[in-house]
């Protein structure tokens, strides 16, 4: 079971996923000339123009904190720990020189995509700090106690008497119902978010919530509802990448394996991605097209390992989740998950663990064994 | 959906970098959080809070805040060297104060609104250390050796609880009153910061306080002045200072103008417990003015 399975509460058999998206959408360079990006070459852009900015001066702090954010946003979609390590430097940089708030911010939102959330909790206080007024802090603080499975505190901070004030405690306060499980009420949130969002103009997270919804519904099983925040997404932001995700998904709801495949082929030419290798391998499994799928797993799999060779844990859920669906290296799979328990002990890392054991159980192939 | 194909779905790429919502975050200063590029591009560093104008003696003095989110315990600030600020004043337009409603509200009635623009200018850039660079536009070579020019961190001046404790990045000029002067005794004076490569020639202008800042006003930051009433029908944003009378908002404002409770505006007003009167920490007498930063907590 995935993360977003366990807090929704679906009782359904573990997969592959565990997939990590932990980016739904991305980030604007806030750059004119850059405009959304969606794929990892949108951010090459950016990453370029911030390094010729830095190397210009090299004391330009705000340039470093902005190098920092392009670099996540590109190991968003692509999971490259190399572009996690070059954002951390990058921040690190930016704090050295001039300690700011979108340096502390942006060093948040990375210790969040990289699973470290306790470090993501320290940053994000420094930032809250600095602005406490600022909602998407409130929102990072939230994301991280929600993966340490502290849902109290997060609920603390969501202020519950009153209502959300604005787009970020909206979205945070869906997250939160999220993982309660109310999966009902978190689509309501994210519903409510996205229009937020239309009213602000800012279509990018627009799509976000709105592809947010279309997930959880998804995730339930209503593909026509899913289908509809979809549509609507697609309206503002045909080519978002993790609307293209979601649409491919949708197809394989509706059984339309053909193309749910292409889909994900197409993405995968624009930006390579081991969660949507993952994916691409289940679906080609579907369809007998072993040979597809074996291309897709090894690229699934040295992916989520590369992660983990570079010292990073935020494939650890993924890969136990790939190997476990694949019914392959399933001690290591049980390594992968115990391990991924220290950093990220919410209730779908838990469920995972004993899927894991379940199986291993089930085949008799319990290491402790003779 | 695919089942487990769903996933952590961090909120981190909604926190970072663009993409940002900014229309319900609360005011936190007199010109603040109304520059959608600004915070989008996470350059709170190009920011202006807040903007006086003021004199002591013969000189006028103008302030610039910048930057409503230094980190608490920060003790020492280096401006970027890719930031632009500018103190564009108006020395000749026609300016009336027999309108009740105006003068209660902008300090006076300006006569020819589409016709504001720059006599004199202050430009302040930054080397890569940091250090201020000014530059100034219809001040005589002789007269701009007087000028005195501050750079650095100071305490927030202004009067509001929220910003009890907090530190800005300040710009102070002094420079005598006659210089600036032409032939009549009111000015027009607005300030506005860009950074290199944003979109626009400047991302945030600031004119009377607590006016620029509220949503229904965000489009004036990236027009001057001159085009605010032919493009929003409103009067141009910029402090209206007769220096024949004491700076007292909105005739100039003064350090010590608790500008919260004289606009009233309950978007502020409401979050201003316990609603101070004046500075946390008393102004300086003598230049720069401002109190010095605050120490780490």
């Amino acid at each position: 079971m995935t993360q977003e399975a366990a807090r929704v509460g679906l009782d359904r058999s573990v997969g592959w996923g565990g997939l990590l998206m932990w980016a739904l959408g991305s980030v604007l360079a806030g750059l004119a000339s850059c405009g959304p990006a969606s794929t990892s070459s949108d951010w090459d852009a950016a990453i370029g123009f911030y390094r010729q900015k830095v190397a210009r001066d090299p004391r330009l702090y705000p340039a470093y904190a902005q190098l920092g954010a392009s670099y996540l946003a590109r190991a968003r979609v692509t999971l490259d720990p190399a572009d996690v390590a070059a954002a951390r430097e990058a921040l690190d940089r930016s704090v050295q020189i001039q300690p700011s708030f979108a340096a502390y911010k942006t060093m948040a939102a990375v210790s969040n995509f990289s699973h470290r959330f306790n470090d993501a909790i320290r940053w994000a206080q420094r930032a809250h700090e600095a602005s406490p007024e600022d909602g998407a802090v409130t929102a990072q603080l939230v994301e991280a106690y929600l993966g340490l499975g502290r849902i109290d505190d997060a609920a603390a901070l969501l202020q519950l008497d009153q209502p959300p004030a604005d787009y970020y405690r909206v979205v945070a306060m869906g997250h939160w119902l999220a993982a309660q499980p109310r999966m009902d009420d978190a689509v309501d949130a994210y519903v409510a978010a996205a229009q937020l969002a239309r009213e602000a103009q800012v279509d990018e997270l627009a799509v976000w919530a709105q592809v947010r919804a279309a997930g959880l519904v998804l995730d339930a099983g209503r593909a026509d509802e899913a289908r509809q925040y979809l549509e609507a997404g697609a309206r503002l932001r045909p080519d978002d990448f993790w609307l293209r995700v979601h649409q491919a998904e949708l197809r394989e709801a509706e059984g339309r394996l053909d193309e749910a495949l292409a889909i994900y082929e197409r993405l995968l030419r624009q930006t390579p991605n081991p969660t949507i290798h993952a994916q691409a391998w289940a679906v080609a499994r579907r369809l007998g097209r072993p040979d597809r799928a074996r291309r897709h797993f090894k690229a699934a799999d040295a992916g989520l390992r590369r992660a983990l060779d570079a010292g990073e844990v935020y494939t650890l859920e993924a890969l136990a989740a790939l190997y476990l669906e694949a019914d392959v290296e399933l001690d290591r799979a049980r390594e992968l998950a115990q391990r991924n328990l220290e950093f990220n002990p919410a209730a779908s890392a838990r469920a995972l663990l004993a899927s894991i054991e379940q199986r291993l159980d089930a085949a008799g192939l319990d290491a402790d064994s003779p | 959906m695919k089942e487990s194909a769903k996933a952590i779905v961090t909120l981190g790429c909604l926190c970072v970098g663009g993409a940002g919502i900014w229309a319900s975050e609360p005011c936190r200063a007199a010109d603040h959080g109304d520059t959608p590029v600004l915070i989008s591009a996470g350059r709170h560093d190009a920011r202006i809070t807040d903007l006086f104008a003021f004199t002591r003696g013969d000189q006028l003095v103008l302030i610039v805040s910048l930057d409503p989110s230094i980190p608490p315990g920060v003790q020492q600030y280096q401006f970027a060297s890719d930031l632009r600020v500018k103190i564009l004043i108006d020395n000749d337009s026609e300016v009336a104060f027999d309108d009740a409603a105006d003068l209660e509200m902008f300090g006076g009635t300006i006569l020819g609104p589409h016709k504001v623009q720059k006599d004199l200018a202050l430009h302040v850039e930054f080397d890569m250390g940091g250090e201020p660079i000014l530059e100034t536009v219809g001040i005589p070579r002789r007269d701009r050796e007087q000028i005195l020019l501050f750079a650095g961190l100071r305490d927030d001046p202004f009067i509001r609880a929220p910003r009890t404790g907090r530190n800005i990045a300040a710009i102070v000029i002094e420079l005598p009153l006659d210089v600036v002067l032409n032939d009549q005794d009111t000015l027009l004076i607005w300030a506005t910061s860009a950074v290199d490569d944003l979109v626009g020639p400047f991302q945030d202008l600031a004119g009377r306080a607590l006016r620029s800042q509220f949503p229904e006003n965000f489009p004036m930051n990236s027009l001057a002045p001159k085009r605010h009433e032919k493009v929003m029908n409103v009067p141009p944003d910029v402090i209206i200072y007769d220096t024949l009378l004491p700076a007292a908002f909105p005739n100039g404002r003064e350090l010590a103008d608790d500008v919260v409770d004289l606009v009233g505006d309950p978007r502020v007003l409401n979050s201003d417990f316990p609603f101070p009167a004046e500075n946390d920490v008393p102004f300086l007498d003598v230049f720069p003015y401002l109190a010095p930063p605050h120490p780490a907590p």
